[in-house]
């Protein structure tokens, strides 16, 4: 039983020293350094919602976001980022992640997640 | 306002990183492997279960509960209400993550170093102790009824996965005091009333903490003792409820990963359908395993009806695992930015230790972090086919020993597989 723990410890160990990566996003556009979101809220909804985005840890990230409603777009990650949006605003905000994870970008008022920022290192 | 699991755990803050596809498969092989491997090669007689059922349930009354680890448990319990309770009514109130973090994902380190220390720091068994003895009804006014059993220990642990993963808003601290006064009311005056067995099987955490406890290797019977913990885990006490109480556990976890993936996200969903989703989760991670754990042949009707609740403890380690993979950096990253907020209860600007900042050694190492993940993983499987498959020894008839465990085989390796893959894809 021990032994089956170790090798199975073990392996996990080894296997410390490889890596992943990820895909494309369609609606993303990478522009030299910076990844742009492109956000739509309109008529109640919200696009994209749901969707991965994938990001460099330290890359210039940039959320730009047109608005037909009072919204508040807050940026889960470490610390927090909160936007403030009226009613017929077109905004772009920036910002950079410096730990790696997965971090939610949220409409708080239409409770829904636009987008999930896949952050490698 | 937000919420439906729009925030992780309860809390804001980042999630981990997908894990790599080859450490997926890695650890999938690995439990495979094994799993076949303990059914094929493993010993043919039990090694850690007694040869009838009635053995199992034998463990002796535990040691009274410590006076001392009772002061600190109402001491800790006291500083953390004061927190939520009196301190500020927002998210940076340090009880939102004490309860999230320290009390529900710390609890299971705890025990699994300490055993069931929670029995001797609750300070509800604290409180129903002096109010007994007070009133001279120490083991209150009625039995627990036997028909109940760990039901509403299911219930509540329920009620607490609703409200972190499927409730309008578990962030809002309106909603977690709530939460707590409600639980509170029921506890004291459940335990009143039914004496302290109350705790034994209807509070949430204490009954939590008794299942992982017998995971310890350090402590048995409430008592320092090296051991190996596949000894102390069948003597988990069987009632009813035992298998809602583990597949609570299973399905809520499950579905906090599967409520961030992509696919769930781009729904627009209500409260009721998040709900629903939630307790379908649970249901049917029951439901399988008390099909797999009866899908023996040459056992009366009643001893089938007896099978899943004798191999649920086996469930046990699979959980262990899994919630250790699910939370490790929620617990060890989060858990620091949650600690300096309780040195701070009551919100006023006290900061003894400064303001460090917080260390995410995890986070930044994520190879390390995704092995560690597959390991916690494979390593609670393996413990729980090793159980499964001692206990089957012992409660199948000599003919269906390795036919009647194969059913629940399967199943523990596809449970496996669906913690794994979605730790790799969401």
């Amino acid at each position: 039983m021990k032994k089956i723990a170790a090798v199975v410890f073990g392996c996990a160990l080894l296997l410390a020293g490889c890596g992943g990566s990820g895909g494309s996003d369609p609606k993303v556009v990478a522009g030299g350094q910076a990844v742009t979101v492109n956000i739509v809220i309109k008529d109640g909804k919200v696009t994209p919602q749901g969707e991965r985005v994938n990001v460099k840890v330290g890359e210039t990230i940039k959320l730009h976001v047109t608005s037909d409603a009072d919204e508040e777009v807050h940026v889960h990650s470490e610390p927090e980022h909160e936007y403030e949006l009226s009613p017929g605003d077109d905004k772009t905000y920036s910002f950079s992640i410096k730990v790696p994870g997965q971090v939610a970008v949220e409409a708080h008022h239409l409770d829904v997640t636009i987008a999930q920022l896949v952050v490698r290192p | 306002m937000l919420g439906h699991g729009l925030q992780t755990h309860g809390l804001g803050g980042s999630t981990d990183l997908p894990i790599p596809f080859l450490y997926a498969m890695v650890g999938a092989s690995w439990a495979l492997t094994i799993s076949f491997g303990v059914l094929a090669l493993a010993w043919k007689e039990p090694q850690f279960s007694g040869s009838s059922a009635v053995e199992f349930v034998e463990v002796g009354a535990p040691p009274p509960r410590r006076p001392w680890l009772a002061v600190v448990g109402l001491l800790v319990a006291m500083w953390f209400l004061g927190a939520l309770f009196f301190g500020k009514s927002d998210t940076t109130n340090g009880g939102l993550g004490g309860f999230y973090i320290f009390v529900w994902v710390g609890l299971v380190p705890l025990a699994l170093l300490a055993g069931h220390v929670w029995r001797d720091l609750s300070p509800w068994r604290t409180i129903q102790a002096l109010i007994g003895r007070l009133i001279r009804r120490p083991d209150g006014f009625a039995t627990y009824p036997a028909r109940l059993g760990y039901w509403p220990a299911a219930a509540g642990l329920f009620a607490f996965a609703w409200l972190e993963l499927a409730s309008p808003d578990p962030g809002d601290i309106h909603a977690v005091r709530l939460w707590i006064v409600v639980y509170i009311c029921v506890m004291l005056l459940g335990g009143v009333v039914f004496g302290p067995r109350w705790f034994d099987r209807a509070d949430p955490f204490d009954v939590y903490s008794a299942i992982v406890g017998k995971l310890s290797p350090f402590v048995r019977n409430g008592r320092w003792v090296l051991h190996n913990p596949l000894r102390t885990l069948p003597t988990l006490p069987v009632e009813v409820g035992i298998v809602a109480v583990l597949a609570t556990l299973l399905g809520s976890t499950a579905y906090d990963s599967f409520s961030a993936s992509q696919f769930w996200q781009s729904k627009t969903l209500s409260g009721v359908q998040h709900t629903l989703t939630l307790l379908a989760f649970c249901v049917v991670v029951g439901a399988l395993f008390t099909l797999a754990a009866s899908a023996t042949g040459g056992v009366t009707r009643a001893e089938r009806r007896a099978l899943p609740g004798l191999l649920a403890h086996s469930l046990a380690p699979i959980v262990v695992g899994y919630i250790f993979a699910h939370y490790v950096t929620y617990f060890l990253e989060k858990g620091q930015s949650t600690f300096i907020a309780l040195l701070d209860p009551l919100g006023r600007g006290w900061h003894p230790l400064g303001d460090p900042a917080t260390a995410y050694f995890l986070s930044e190492h994520t190879t390390v972090l995704a092995a560690l993940k597959v390991t916690f993983v494979v390593t609670g499987h393996v413990f729980a086919v090793i159980a499964a498959h001692d206990r089957a020894l012992a409660v199948l008839p000599r003919a269906h020993r390795l036919s009647g465990q194969l059913a629940m085989l399967l199943l523990m390796v596809a449970y496996t597989f669906t913690g794994l893959f979605l730790l790799f894809s969401v």
